[in-house]
């Protein structure tokens, strides 16, 4: 894996693409996204306190439109009322998940965002912090068994190794052609977040969640280069 | 319309009606309590064990024979999405088919026709059957419904289903979320707009029970006050599993909207 010599990167947060991450659209009612909402919060302040000039959203989502208006999160297709969108464009749902925990985190500084349609050239510029939004597999309780829960384990644990370790190659290779009945929507993701950091070190990698509280497996960590 | 499921796993009754005198028996206290339909189904709605062609028509075909026989004025609705089924059961003395997968199966709706049935068309935001929605995003949820809705009621007609025979379901939880199935019921009179009858299935589902923060077995009064707010709003027909009380709900909203007389109005006339 090489290195794009333009980039200067400084960390990555890892974090679901629950919409339960935000109080807001879930309810108020206390209960179980406390704790993953909590890693998420605690995977975003790691990633800025790195100290970047710049973050970079990644989620697998359709490419912003953005028209040269401010892009803003959005959340009304999940049925919250609608914002005020004068001047702004409305993120992509994912997209806009990573704009609102920068939000939550009190990140004002510039902010990119990337999908799987972004080229190598939209990572680039300044010192950079990605902040990469994705799951790993799908499989509800009630959903009987497809034969795929060996393969899904399998996905799960590689991940969470890789992103606990700062395997940059073991995400990579996971994320590159994975078996399309777990439903993961990370891979694309997870693929720019390997381009980005290509063979630089790690120097530190911590893994703060790890679990399929309502069927979707959840991952919430952060590396520091 | 009373639900009757003739399945294990439904998941309100847990199989309190699986089996064919069981199920018959738990119509005729349907029909006592004042349902004017029952809705005959035999799959869970939700994700659960596979439920083959043979097996769905095992469990509600003899209940759909014996019902017809025992009650010949009775509207009886199957709730299934296979156009095998509904065609078996049309022949049995079925009057509607509530296709409750929103036109999953292409070939239902001629059968439907073929049998001169009503049918009910509702929205799942092109789920599969029996798929649990994840992540739904609606650019207009309400418009997009109604807009669907219409789409299969005319569809319908053009196909040969009987135009008195049709009526519009959003079809709640069904591939939408919590304030999803909230907006619909908040904007039921959209869906009366179009003209079509509109049928409200909301017993005891899950957006009642995010709502209040309930199981199943306490949904009761959070589906009556959604049954109230449709009923006031234009809807017509009430898909429930607590037959006597959406009845009196029913009653109350008509006389409100002035759709009905008192039973009784001497107070204070003496």
């Amino acid at each position: 894996m090489s290195v794009t010599p333009e980039l200067d990167v400084a960390a990555v947060g890892f974090v679901p693409s629950t919409p339960l991450l935000i109080p807001d659209l879930a309810g108020a009612a206390p209960g179980e996204p406390d704790e993953v909402r909590a890693a998420a919060r605690q995977a975003v302040d790691a990633m800025l306190a790195s100290g970047p000039d710049r973050i970079v959203v990644m989620a697998a989502s359709p490419p912003p439109t953005l028209n040269g208006a401010v892009p803003v999160w959005d959340f009304t297709g999940f049925g919250l009322p609608a914002p005020e969108l004068l001047g702004s464009w409305p993120l992509p749902w994912q997209l806009g998940l990573g704009a609102w925990l920068l939000d939550d985190r009190g990140w004002d500084g510039r902010r990119d965002y990337v999908t799987a349609f972004s080229t190598a050239a939209d990572l680039v510029g300044g010192r950079t912090a990605y902040l990469a939004v994705g799951d790993g597999s799908v499989h509800f309780a009630d959903e009987p068994s497809d034969g795929f829960e060996g393969a899904r384990e399998t996905f799960d644990r590689g991940v969470a190794a890789a992103i606990a370790a700062g395997d940059v190659a073991s995400l990579s290779a996971l994320a590159r052609d994975p078996v399309e009945e777990i439903r993961a929507d990370a891979p694309p993701v997870w693929r720019q977040v390997a381009a980005a950091v290509g063979s630089r070190p790690v120097t530190t990698a911590r893994l703060v969640y790890d679990a399929a509280p309502y069927g979707v497996r959840y991952f919430a960590g952060w590396w520091l280069l | 319309m009373a639900i009757v499921n003739v399945t294990p796993d439904s998941f309100v009754d847990h199989g309190l009606t699986f089996g064919t005198d069981l199920a018959v028996g738990r119509i005729a206290e349907l029909v006592d309590a004042g349902a004017d339909i029952v809705d005959i189904g035999g799959v869970k709605a939700g994700a659960g064990a596979e439920v083959d062609l043979e097996t769905e028509l095992g469990r509600i075909v003899p209940v759909v024979e014996a019902a017809r026989e025992r009650f010949p004025d009775l509207v009886i609705s199957v709730d299934t999405w296979r156009s095998e089924v509904a065609d078996v059961v049309c022949r049995a003395g079925a009057d509607v088919v509530n296709d409750a997968w929103a036109g999953a199966d292409l070939g239902l709706t001629a059968v439907v026709a073929e049998h001169g049935a009503g049918l009910v068309c509702t929205h799942t935001g092109g789920l599969l059957p029996r798929a649990l929605p994840h992540r739904v995003w609606y650019d207009d949820v309400v418009t997009e419904v109604r807009d669907e809705l219409q789409r299969a009621a005319e569809a319908a007609v053009a196909a040969g289903v009987r135009r008195d025979g049709i009526v519009i379901d959003p079809t709640h939880d069904f591939g939408k979320n919590t304030r999803h199935s909230l907006l619909l019921t908040r904007r039921t009179d959209v869906l009366v707009a179009t003209g079509w009858p509109v049928l409200m299935a909301m017993s005891r589902k899950d957006f009642v029970g995010e709502t209040l923060g309930l199981p199943t077995s306490e949904r009761l009064e959070g589906t009556l006050a959604a049954t109230a707010i449709a009923a006031w709003l234009g809807g017509r027909i009430f898909r429930t599993h607590d037959v006597v009380a959406t009845r009196r709900v029913l009653q109350m909203v008509s006389a409100i909207r002035g759709d009905i007389a008192p039973l009784v109005a001497r107070r204070a006339l003496a």
